[in-house]
């Protein structure tokens, strides 16, 4: 009779270890994709934060584009007001669309491919376009692992129970990947 | 400024792939120090003098500087390939992150340096741009890699010091450039290539001093006693061979029974002995710390700042 509650006890004891150690690892998996989701947010936003100075280094030369200095600013608004992931990612693919036009127009006009002002918010661009897409891919790499997390058993029926979601890995929007159209 | 768009292009494809399919970064393989030559583009006077160079920089300043040259990307952008080689050999001080991955690609035509968090504030994007375009790029175009990487690593080091005496200095302890130059040739290899071998059988002998202290047995000690006899009877000296045998011989299993004693009191006490090679319990730097002097990074990261260019 004692061995059998000491058997029981010890069964009870190392199930509840796992779940405690299990759930665990859940929390911190899901954590870091929320983590490394703010790395992607902090890289756009360094790239919104760059527009304003690139907006006011051309926009003396580009007097003829000002349409496309409009929809910049209506990127940065939309980002801005944006509450949800998805919003933001929306926005931002916007901005990126702009900006690739906006390169291809500055690439027209020598006088503002040779100026040095240019060319240094040019590196700064390209840079941040580097650091999003570093973070995006690191990004989607936690999701990745915590997907796998939650779906392999036994960790699945934890993540059931405790009513862990799958993330969405980010894509790129559809047809960003076609080269913007340039009308002069 | 179709580069910025094929670069702004690149990573949405990259991604739009991406999703589904790992990167085709290849790793090059393990440091061979600060400089990396895998693509074959120094001369061995120019990689140990820049060596001695990055070595004495990081010794005064802990600002870990790689120069890796690569044969090949696959099929990879080098914007990703630098990015990953950084994250993988974790170049830069792992609490300062203060690293700094100068990367060409020379079949591609592709040069990157790629910077370190806790440097995007000294080597900006832009200063990093412009030593690209101004002092690398117009060498390369030449087909001169080697000074190219030269002038890179100049530009690099005069954006991180102020100070031209210390900049000098840099330049000025280092033995194996003067002694190639004073003496006008080859002979400054041939001591470089000697100093390499004397250093790898020292840490030969590290290794196995260490194996032989981490087994409890001590019969390897023996065994490398009788192994070293049979290298001078093959040397042309039987009769040698044989004292040395005798006397080879004791003289290992002794030392293996003391090492092997010393081991296992540092391990009791926590203490590591001289003669400690591999690192740490199940951290496993074996490989490393055994084949050259290069201690490795120090665990640094980055993410994707610094500048790539073209020519």
């Amino acid at each position: 009779m004692k061995k059998i509650l000491i058997i029981v006890t010890a069964l009870f004891a190392m199930v509840g270890w796992y779940v405690y150690t299990a759930y665990n690892s859940l929390v911190r998996s899901n954590e870091r994709v929320l983590v490394q989701w703010s790395q992607v947010e902090t890289q756009y936003q360094r790239r919104f934060d760059l527009v304003p100075n690139l907006v006011a280094s051309v926009e003396g030369v580009l007097t003829q584009e000002k349409s496309i200095f409009g929809e910049l600013a209506r990127a940065r608004t939309a980002y801005g007001s944006a509450t949800s992931g998805e919003g933001k990612v929306a926005a931002a693919n916007a901005l990126e669309g702009v900006l690739g036009r906006l390169l291809v127009i500055v690439e027209n006009y020598p006088t503002l491919k040779s100026s040095d002002t240019v060319q240094v918010l040019m590196s700064q661009l390209e840079g941040a376009e580097n650091r999003i897409a570093v973070e995006r891919e690191r990004y989607n790499s936690a999701v990745q692992l915590y997907n796998i997390d939650i779906k392999r058993f036994p960790l699945n029926v934890l993540a059931g129970f405790f009513a862990f979601q799958a993330h969405t890995y980010f894509e790129a929007e559809k047809g960003a990947a076609t080269a913007p159209k340039v009308s002069l | 400024m179709k580069q910025i768009q094929k670069i702004l292009l690149g990573a949405v494809v990259f991604f739009v792939c991406g999703v589904s399919s790992v990167a085709a970064y290849q790793s090059p393989g393990k440091p061979a120090g600060f400089v990396s030559d895998f693509a074959g583009l120094l001369t061995p006077a120019t990689k140990a003098s820049l060596e001695s160079t990055l070595s004495l920089f990081e010794a005064s300043s802990t600002v870990e500087i790689s120069v890796v040259t690569i044969s090949s990307l696959g099929e990879d952008t080098i914007e990703n390939f630098a990015n990953k080689l950084f994250a993988e050999w974790g170049i830069g001080k792992k609490d300062k992150d203060s690293g700094i991955l100068f990367l060409v690609a020379p079949t591609e035509h592709r040069v990157r340096i790629e910077v370190g968090y806790g440097l995007e504030g000294v080597l900006t994007d832009a200063r990093s741009r412009q030593i690209i375009n101004r002092s690398i790029l117009p060498l390369f175009k030449r087909n001169d890699y080697e000074g190219g990487i030269q002038e890179g690593v100049a530009g690099i080091l005069r954006t991180l010091t102020d100070d031209p005496a210390y900049l000098a200095s840099l330049y000025e302890d280092n033995s194996p450039k003067t002694f190639s130059q004073s003496t006008g040739g080859d002979y400054g290899d041939y001591f470089g290539a000697g100093l390499v071998f004397l250093f790898f059988f020292f840490q030969l002998g590290l290794g196995l001093i260490s194996i032989m202290a981490r087994t409890r047995s001590w019969w390897l000690g023996g065994v490398v006693g009788g192994f070293l006899a049979l290298l001078i009877f093959f040397y042309g000296v039987p009769i040698l061979s044989i004292i040395a045998f005798f006397v080879f011989v004791p003289l290992g299993l002794l030392f293996d029974f003391f090492v092997s004693r010393a081991y296992k009191e540092s391990v009791s006490t926590g203490s590591k002995p001289l003669w400690w090679a591999g690192g740490n319990w199940g951290g496993g730097s074996w490989g490393s710390s055994s084949s050259s002097s290069f201690g490795g990074f120090g665990g640094g990261s980055s993410g994707g700042g610094g500048s790539s260019g073209r020519w």
